[in-house]
């Protein structure tokens, strides 16, 4: 009963060593693609191992904005970088904006965006911890925006559907920004995933 | 090109990079070269002839091989 799962999740590992091995993006990148729009030409601070942070503005409102560092295949430590930007750097946000790839279910369609609230990050669960508990003790609230794939999608070469809802990523990240604060606010947006091919 | 196998096996996909010009937004798609990554300054444009960055990689299916 188990052995096509198996069979999958051992497929989905042997045709990621293609993608690794040349240095393409994977599926789990979409959340780096996104961010590094916004930090294209902009200085950059490493805040936590493997993690770099870029200011910007958009609309009146300060971004601070985080991604592992690329085009190296890391996925960083968010966790401890959110904690240390609201905690010891003294930012304020009014929002936490996180970006990821989600898990689809299968009759649902790859590239499909989910949006929503919590913190957006897989793993075992401590850096999603970290997250909440800085959010919680500054009393920010936390927004996710999410590109449905398959886990074979995510760990191999980014399809086009995943790639072309880039766009459209940004377009529900812009309209969250501006929905959910007001001119002169600080808002903390973080690009989820393994940054393979990515730069900044 | 960069060809890596399909989620079926039988299609092969094909990888590919987007140049995007920033200045006139004109798109290029061209076959992905080892050492291509998000952000990197491609060629120049074919329109205006501004430096072209690298915003997309992706990869599409082709027609099954034999």
């Amino acid at each position: 009963m188990l052995m096509p799962m198996i069979i999958q999740e051992a497929d989905a590992l042997l045709n990621a060593v293609d993608s690794f091995k040349m240095g393409q993006p994977v599926g789990d990148g979409i959340g780096p693609v996104v961010v590094s729009r916004f930090m294209q030409g902009k200085e950059k601070r490493v805040v936590a191992k493997d993690t770099v942070m870029t200011m910007t503005e958009y609309k009146g409102r300060k971004l601070y904005v985080l991604k592992a560092d690329g085009p190296m295949a890391y996925v960083g430590q968010p966790g401890v970088a959110i904690k240390k930007v609201i905690e010891e750097m003294g930012v304020k946000p009014s929002a936490i904006v996180m970006i990821d790839a989600a898990l689809k279910l299968e009759g649902e369609k790859t590239g499909e965006i989910a949006e929503g609230v919590g913190a957006a990050i897989g793993g075992i669960g401590v850096e999603k911890f970290q997250i909440e508990e800085a959010a919680t003790k500054a009393k920010v609230p936390l927004y996710a925006i999410l590109v449905k794939q398959s886990i074979l999608e995510a760990i191999t070469v980014m399809r086009k559907e995943i790639a072309e809802a880039a766009d459209k990523v940004t377009q529900v990240l812009n309209r969250v920004i501006e929905e959910k604060t007001k001119e002169g606010d600080e808002v903390l947006v973080a690009g989820i995933g393994n940054t393979l091919g990515v730069a900044q | 090109m960069s060809q890596v196998p399909g989620t079926d096996k039988k299609t092969k996909l094909l990888v590919y990079s987007i140049e995007e010009c920033p200045v006139c937004g004109q798109k290029t798609k061209r076959a992905f070269a080892v050492g291509d990554y998000v952000t990197k300054d491609g060629g120049k444009c074919t329109k205006c002839s501004n430096p072209t960055r690298i915003s997309l990689v992706y990869a599409e299916s082709s027609k099954p091989s034999r």
